[in-house]
């Protein structure tokens, strides 16, 4: 059995439900012993799959009303006498329209991701009570500020590498006089693709600071400027 | 000459947890349905194939995932056929709801992975994943294209997945 194979049948979700043949399954898992997407695949539809079963049992799934249940059925019936009546133009248009919905909604969903990505992080932060600065790319001497409460012993930094680019990354904060006073060295991404570095407040007393961000080539990919008060 | 299989064969054995752990634990967990039955057989499958890699059992690397798999199947078999086994997996599942696996990162990234969606997106969710029904069948049953049932699924995966990752790595100190 190979990926692709895996893929088009959708064996992932029928090895989850238990429906695939001793055959299959004894086939399917030798492929995923040795294939890391279809074992991420399998194990995300799992966890799922028990969630939604969990979720359930427990009255926490919030599903449609029984009226609107019935409303949506007799919507999609009715659609469905639509589609059969009027298969030719469904073809001509609206296969081409319901594509272009498709591809609309999964852009919608990708801006709702990023956004929430944004909000979460910066909850998970804000809730450990670590003092967290932003780091935008400094312009015209514009600088990201941070006033660290007494007591702070870290303060976070969290910033967004190119895209384009794999890491690892270094970060270096230099004094507007240009002595290196941190470095921190293999930074990967985190699950929403940008770094989080957490300084000791030591050593960073209240102050101007210009933070770099080198690429693993040692090449500079970002510079920020940013002030420290206490 | 050099003797390089050695070193190449400490250097899978190396990875063997890694590369192979969770799914040995995966596949056994599915079989046993017993976290602790799980975990022995984890352990056990590893021993002996880092065993059997010592006496050059195995020929091809390329074969590594099925040799690992095999080893794990005769495991599992031997813990099914173990009567003392069956009893403490009986005493130990009776009855687990709903899934031993449910955890609560799982309950958390499914509330906010639902959140995402609107009611009827979350109709076709349940249907798939509660009530096990086919892309076609929910297609059928609620009256759209079953692209339309597939684009939900795998985006509200999608969230799941990611949301879960979140809240199951371990923040950078």
């Amino acid at each position: 059995m190979n990926h692709l194979e895996a893929r088009q049948r959708e064996l992932a979700e029928l090895y989850v439900r238990g429906e695939l043949s001793a055959h299959d399954r004894s086939a399917f898992e030798e492929h995923f012993f040795g294939c890391a997407e279809c074992f991420e695949e399998v194990q995300s539809l799992d966890r799922m799959r028990s969630a939604v079963k969990g979720a359930v049992a427990a009255g926490e799934f919030t599903a449609n009303s029984p009226a609107k249940r019935s409303f949506a059925a007799g919507v999609g019936i009715a659609a469905s006498a639509l589609f059969a009546a009027i298969a030719g133009w469904s073809v001509l248009v609206e296969q081409p329209r319901l594509s272009a919905e498709a591809r609309r909604e999964q852009e919608i969903a990708k801006e709702r991701i990023a956004a929430l990505e944004k909000e979460m992080a910066g909850r998970e932060l804000a809730s450990s009570s670590l003092p967290v600065l932003i780091l935008e790319a400094a312009r015209d001497g514009e600088a990201n500020n941070i006033r660290v409460p007494s007591g702070a012993k870290q303060i976070a930094l969290w910033m967004e590498p190119p895209p384009t680019v794999a890491g690892p990354f270094r970060l270096g904060i230099f004094t507007p006089k240009g002595a290196e006073i941190e470095s921190v060295g293999d930074l990967a991404r985190n699950p929403q693709g940008a770094l989080a570095v957490s300084i000791p407040t030591r050593r960073l007393p209240a102050g101007s600071y210009r933070a770099r961000l080198f690429g693993a080539s040692g090449k500079l990919l970002a510079e920020y400027a940013f002030g420290v008060a206490e | 000459m050099l003797e390089p299989e050695p070193v190449e064969i400490e250097e899978v054995i190396g990875r063997l947890p890694a590369d192979f752990g969770d799914r040995i634990y995966f596949i056994a967990l599915r079989d046993l349905r017993s976290p602790a039955a799980a975990d022995d057989v984890r352990s056990e499958t590893m021993l002996r194939a880092i065993r059997a890699l010592r006496d050059g059992a195995l020929q091809n690397q390329a074969a590594l995932p099925g040799f690992v798999l095999g080893i794990a199947r005769n495991v599992i078999r031997e813990q099914q056929r173990s009567a003392s086994r069956y009893d403490e997996i009986e005493a130990a599942g009776q009855p687990q709801s709903p899934s031993p696996t449910v955890d609560s990162a799982e309950r958390e990234a499914l509330k906010m992975a639902l959140e995402r969606l609107d009611p009827r997106e979350r109709e076709i969710i349940r249907y798939a994943f509660y009530d096990d029904l086919s892309r076609d069948e929910i297609s059928v049953k609620m009256g759209i294209m079953p692209d339309r049932v597939r684009l939900v699924k795998s985006r509200a995966l999608k969230s799941f997945r990611e949301f879960y990752l979140r809240l199951t790595t371990p923040r950078q100190k």
